[in-house]
């Protein structure tokens, strides 16, 4: 995963923390102090999503192996997924503007199971063409139909 | 019985309309409606009110060209069967359409018979190919022989036996031995008798009682809510699965239900991606099960009431065992031994865990869950998406990870909760392993052909 994923996060993190915290401080100013309660959560909230976001990224991961790749996520609630090449049917790779930004794109797997949710965030934008058509490629020589 | 010059006429594919008759019967659905809506629509309108003429006229416009219309809809659908053995459908009066059903990529072909057209013999094809949107096309109305020639002309077609290029030979007509039928009122017990309809009833029962006692009319409206709900759904799968009745044919398991409107499914053995063997706690007091099925290319579609995700609405388990195996010879969840969920899942799943199992063969994966109802669910080797392993905060703490095998969308969810999480990594490792070997060895696509 490129560092930058963590960067990108981040900043939507703060954009939306951002803005509650101006007004609640306003707020404690000049309304009532006991506003000031808010803002302390909106730090707290803020800090405790920095760390995350840093252990959430990094937990991210994938290994291309002989027959299948294999995705890992999460921190509270991990998951492990191994989707067979040949059970590929699309490749996805979608990048939002913030992403693109950093030069970031995500790369979904799709097969015929709607459940069999494989995505691979934050790679960057040249790695994640070059293992979209390594995947492609594979999958065509193993494809095997439903 | 159909002659062999009338089959290769439509090999050799002339376009062909659909009955003559369609337009009327249509029209004969359509005007009743019509008619009696205008006729309350006219009480309120003063220029209809006035005079007789004005009304019979309005009548006849409306009549006139709903009749046109459906008259031109019948002239410019045509259908035939190409040389590479593809379904064609042009249709549309306006904006022309141009269908094209790969016959490699074709996934269903049912025969629906609605109420209406029932009395005149006819019915509706409706064939499916894998893909989304444009996949679908509905041949109405057929004459009920012609459309079952169709249907088995394209399933044989699809299955390899009526050759490459669909010109040489006539295509074996699927002789019919029926294997199992359900018994009606039976079904509608059972249906009465699932866990949330029969919790739900004993819910208004309840408030019923309440209402009754306390003379109060809250109560009496919960009921109607809460014991309403489960009927209507009761009663509408029940007309759907009305005399149901299972039959082999080469080509697959041919199915029929249905009252008012009857259906005819066939599943065939190359379809199915996973079984579930489905007992409520009244169930399995009974020795009852209901088998469903997941299918490549009709995702979920439940609203569509011509397809079916059901082999069987309700069967003894021997029965039920026989009839999938079928489908998928030797899938007996019985003979493929297993291995439960650690006791410590206890804290995790308190009443599931002692019903959880994992276990496969050289062919199924069989795996078990539930409480009150109890989901038995056996995938092919070879059917296997992907396999995902998850685990939860409280999973991680005990050591614990559930199982999932992704399958085609469908009311089967393959899935072993909490089970021991160095097992489910082991299992899942061998499960990709036995899967891309099952793969390798796979018959062809097209599995009638033989070798």
């Amino acid at each position: 995963m490129s560092p930058r994923l963590g960067t990108a996060r981040r900043i939507v993190l703060a954009a939306v923390v951002a803005p509650i915290l101006v007004v609640s401080v306003l707020l404690a100013v000049i309304w009532h102090p006991v506003m000031w309660t808010l803002v302390a959560v909106c730090v707290v909230a803020f800090l405790s999503g920095w760390w995350l976001i840093g252990r959430r990224v990094r937990s991210f991961g994938y290994a291309e192996r002989t027959d299948d790749l294999l995705v890992i996520s999460g921190i509270m609630f991990r998951r492990m997924v191994i989707v067979p090449y040949g059970r590929m049917q699309l490749v996805d790779l979608t990048a939002g503007p913030l992403d693109r930004r950093f030069g970031l794109t995500t790369v979904q797997l799709h097969t015929a199971a709607a459940t069999s949710d494989a995505s691979i965030p934050g790679l960057e934008a040249t790695v994640a063409s070059a293992l979209r058509d390594r995947l492609a490629k594979r999958g065509e020589e193993r494809s095997s139909g439903l | 019985m159909r002659s062999t010059s009338e089959i290769e006429s439509q090999v050799s594919g002339t376009p062909r309309h659909v009955d003559a008759r369609t337009p009327w019967v249509q029209v004969a659905q359509n005007v009743p409606a019509t008619v009696l809506l205008l006729w309350i629509v006219s009480g309120g309108t003063e220029i209809l009110s006035r005079s007789y003429e004005v009304t019979a006229l309005v009548v006849l416009l409306i009549v006139g060209s709903i009749v046109t219309f459906r008259l031109l809809q019948w002239r410019n659908l045509t259908y035939w069967v190409d040389e590479d053995g593809d379904l064609r459908v042009d249709s549309g009066i306006m904006q022309k359409q141009k269908r094209r059903l790969q016959v490699s990529r074709l996934q269903s072909v049912d025969v629906t018979r609605p109420f209406v057209p029932r009395w005149f013999g006819l019915a509706t094809v409706r064939v499916e190919a894998a893909g989304s949107g444009e996949s679908r096309v509905n041949l109405a109305y057929m004459d009920l022989q012609a459309a079952e020639q169709l249907r088995d002309q394209l399933l044989a077609l699809s299955a390899g036996v009526a050759g490459e290029a669909g010109t040489e030979g006539v295509p074996p007509v699927a002789p019919e031995v029926i294997l199992a039928r359900v018994n009606s009122s039976e079904l509608l017990l059972s249906l009465l008798l699932r866990t949330s309809t029969a919790s739900l009833l004993l819910v208004s029962v309840f408030f019923l009682t309440i209402s009754f006692i306390t003379e109060g009319a809250g109560g009496l409206l919960i009921a109607v809510i809460t014991g309403g709900i489960p009927l209507a759904s009761v009663f509408t799968e029940y007309f759907r699965n009305h005399n149901f009745t299972v039959a082999t044919s080469p080509d697959g398991l041919r199915i029929r239900r249905g009252m008012t409107t009857t259906y005819s499914n066939t599943i065939p053995p190359g379809r199915v991606h996973a079984v579930g063997f489905v007992e409520g706690w009244l169930w399995r007091q009974l020795g009852w099960v209901r088998v469903e099925l997941n299918l490549g290319g009709s995702p979920g579609r439940k609203d569509d009431s011509s397809a079916t995700n059901v082999l069987m609405p309700i069967a003894s388990k021997q029965e039920a065992i026989h009839l999938v195996e079928q489908l998928l010879p030797g899938a007996n969840p019985d003979h493929v031994e297993r291995t439960c969920a650690p006791q410590r899942s206890v804290w995790r799943a308190p009443f599931q865990w002692r019903n959880v199992s994992l276990g496969s063969n050289d062919e199924y994966v069989v795996m078990t869950n539930g409480w009150l109802t109890r989901h038995t669910v056996v995938v092919p080797h070879g059917r296997l998406q992907s396999v995902r392993i998850t685990r939860g905060p409280l999973e991680s703490a005990l050591g614990l990870a559930s199982l999932h095998i992704d399958s085609t969308p469908g009311p089967v969810v393959p899935v072993a909760p909490h089970i021991d999480g160095e097992f489910a990594r082991g299992f899942a490792e061998a499960q990709v392993e036995r899967s891309r070997s099952a793969r390798a060895a796979a018959a062809p696509e097209r599995w009638m052909l033989p070798g």
